[in-house]
């Protein structure tokens, strides 16, 4: 058994966008932030909200985020400069487009816990909160 | 009150290119004017309207790029530069070791003129705030919903010096770039390369010590019994500690003499000696990199109103401190990021997004993300990495990271995929 945080399908990737998304609008405390590790029936409760990330006061930013209609395309846009355009790469570089949200999320989530070495995505995954992956594997998977 | 018509045989009159009169035409027929936008604020559609870009370097391309993708057809984007092409800064150390040149550094605007940004050529000398309208170096007029300035920076002289035409800084690069490279190959074998590192806040904070392995891989392999002599204003390597402290008492540990807190009393140009606080330093080949400013764009328009030398902006939307409707993205604002290419391309978007948003009458994203991006060559075949992520804190109105990363070291992997990264970070700036 992997000792990874969660393990998402892609169905329950999908219905975290959704969920997340509803559990922070609703106010919940996420600070800080860490991974979202769903019950059984996949839907996290408050205390099921571990922290696994340094992220400070990020609470009610990312409420805020969740008001703005574009909040996961410029989430995104974060991994365009090396991933391409939308994740269009054209270098050799992995292609992130149509990539599914639960394959983004599962190498990211193992990526933060492996040491960081010479490979600069150990780097980054380590500075995403969930649900912010969340976000950027649900606007890659719709490229 | 100058009427929209008047504008444009303004600017029709002046040295604007064909294309560009007639997207100015266009828009006019359309009717997108200023005015109209400002009532029409919130109602749909509302991203009718004029952003101008001024500088077409990694912020400016990036942010004209993104403005018109994700702003729509409505929505006129315009991009004055005062070149025809751009010439990357990122990678041009490579220039001085032969490894690369610089056109093959240099990048064109098709790509965005293909996408539908209206690309001018020209020199923008003045913002006039009050009626929002931009005066060019001819004489030109060009009105703006909102602005945005992506100018890079300026240099200071140096004490001694009248200009950079022999003694070089290549800070940015170009003509500069390949001076110093012919100086490189000229030196005599034994020869002392001195080069000076100003106070922080500088461009790419890793950028100068990069330059001083990569001379002294190229030094060691082609000038045996060559120096490098690093004198550096701050306490410390500014990034990338690690990795640069490991190869400066490792592999160029005969090679690199790094001294640390050295202030510049002159430049003696005929001589080639530095008058320095630790004595006069003479050598073959000097490249003092003077302290930066905003480009002057900014200082001549009341924006650097950090210090006199930065723009200050609102994190969420990079809109000026001192001025609303103008943003001021990369080298030339003043953030807790880095002056970094990379960071300068997520700047671009998250004022990008904002705009529109603002443009819209929606509020803005609240809690941007942005993050920094550095590949070093450390020897012809090696390089290393830095980055950062940055998130919006609220508390603090600034863009706060849990410290940088950095490589373990510098490997042949980290070179290709310098290479890589290249590629994909200049086509999602220019396209
Ligand atoms: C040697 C070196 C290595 C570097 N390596 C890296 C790296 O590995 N990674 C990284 O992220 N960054 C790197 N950088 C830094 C990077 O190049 C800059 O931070 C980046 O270019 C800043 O972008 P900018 O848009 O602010 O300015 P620039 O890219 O300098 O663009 C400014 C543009 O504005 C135009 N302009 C200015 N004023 C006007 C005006 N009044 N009217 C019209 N046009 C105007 C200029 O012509 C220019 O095209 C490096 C820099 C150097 C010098």
């Amino acid at each position: 058994m992997r000792h990874d945080p969660i393990h998402l399908n892609k169905t329950m990737a999908a219905s975290l966008v959704v969920v997340g998304a509803f559990a922070l609008l609703a106010g919940l405390r996420l600070s800080p932030v860490g991974a979202i590790a769903p019950s059984k029936r996949g839907t996290p409760s408050a205390s099921e909200l571990t922290a696994t990330v340094y992220m400070p006061a990020v609470t009610t930013a990312l409420q805020r985020t969740l008001q703005s209609s574009t909040a996961s395309r410029l989430l995104a846009s974060n991994c365009f400069q090396c991933h391409g355009t939308d994740g269009k790469s054209s270098s050799g570089i992995d292609r992130l487009a149509g990539m599914s949200a639960s394959e983004i999320i599962d190498e990211m989530q193992s990526m933060r816990v492996e040491p960081i070495g010479n490979d600069i995505m150990k780097a980054h995954a380590r500075g995403y909160t969930d649900a912010e992956l969340l976000l950027i594997a649900d606007y890659f998977s719709r490229q | 009150m100058i009427s929209r018509r008047q504008f444009l045989t303004v600017a029709g009159a002046g040295a604007l290119g064909i294309a560009a009169q007639r997207a100015l035409a266009v828009s006019d027929a359309h009717a997108p004017t200023r005015i109209s936008t400002r009532d029409r604020a919130g109602a749909a559609p509302a991203l009718a309207g004029r952003v101008v870009v001024v500088g077409g370097g990694m912020g400016g391309a990036t942010a004209a790029r993104f403005l018109k993708l994700w702003g729509g057809a409505q929505l006129q984007v315009i991009l004055i530069e005062k070149n025809l092409s751009y010439t990357s800064n990122i990678l041009s150390n490579l220039v001085l070791t032969g490894q690369k040149t610089i056109p093959g550094l240099q990048y064109t605007y098709a790509q965005l003129q293909a996408i539908g940004v209206t690309v001018m050529q020209g020199e923008v000398l003045s913002i006039n705030a009050g009626p929002r309208t931009l005066t060019l170096a001819g004489g030109q007029l060009v009105s703006y919903d909102r602005l945005v300035l992506s100018p890079g920076i300026d240099f200071d002289l140096l004490p001694g010096l009248t200009n950079y035409d022999d003694i070089v800084h290549a800070w940015q690069a170009g003509p500069q770039t390949i001076r110093l490279a012919q100086q490189l190959q000229a030196m005599p074998a034994g020869g002392a390369f001195v080069m000076t590192i100003p106070a922080a806040p500088f461009r790419c904070p890793p950028g100068p010590y990069e330059r001083a392995c990569v001379v002294a891989d190229y030094v060691q392999r082609q000038k045996p019994g060559s120096k490098v002599i690093v004198l550096d204003a701050n306490p410390n390597v500014m990034a990338e500690r690690h990795t640069f402290e490991t190869a400066f008492n490792g592999i160029f540990a005969n090679t690199i003499e790094y001294h640390t807190g050295v202030t510049i009393n002159s430049i003696d140009a005929a001589t080639r000696t530095i008058d320095t606080s630790i004595g006069a330093i003479a050598g073959a080949v000097l490249n003092p990199i003077p302290p930066h400013r905003a480009g002057r764009l900014v200082r001549d328009n009341g924006l650097a109103n950090v210090g006199g030398r930065w723009a200050g902006v609102n994190v969420l939307t990079y809109e000026s401190t001192a001025q609303p409707f103008v943003h001021v993205i990369g080298d030339a604002s003043s953030t807790t990021q880095p002056k970094a290419g990379h960071i300068a391309n997520a700047e671009a978007k998250v004022c990008a997004d904002a705009i529109l948003h603002m443009m819209a009458g929606e509020p803005v994203n609240g809690a941007p993300v942005t993050n920094s991006a550095c590949y070093s060559p450390i020897t012809a075949t090696t390089a290393s990495w830095l980055t950062a992520i940055y998130h919006y804190d609220p508390i603090s109105q600034t863009m706060k990271t849990p410290g940088p990363m950095e490589a373990e070291s510098p490997s042949g992997d980290g070179f290709e995929m310098m290479g890589k990264w290249f590629t994909n970070l200049m086509k999602d700036s220019f396209g």
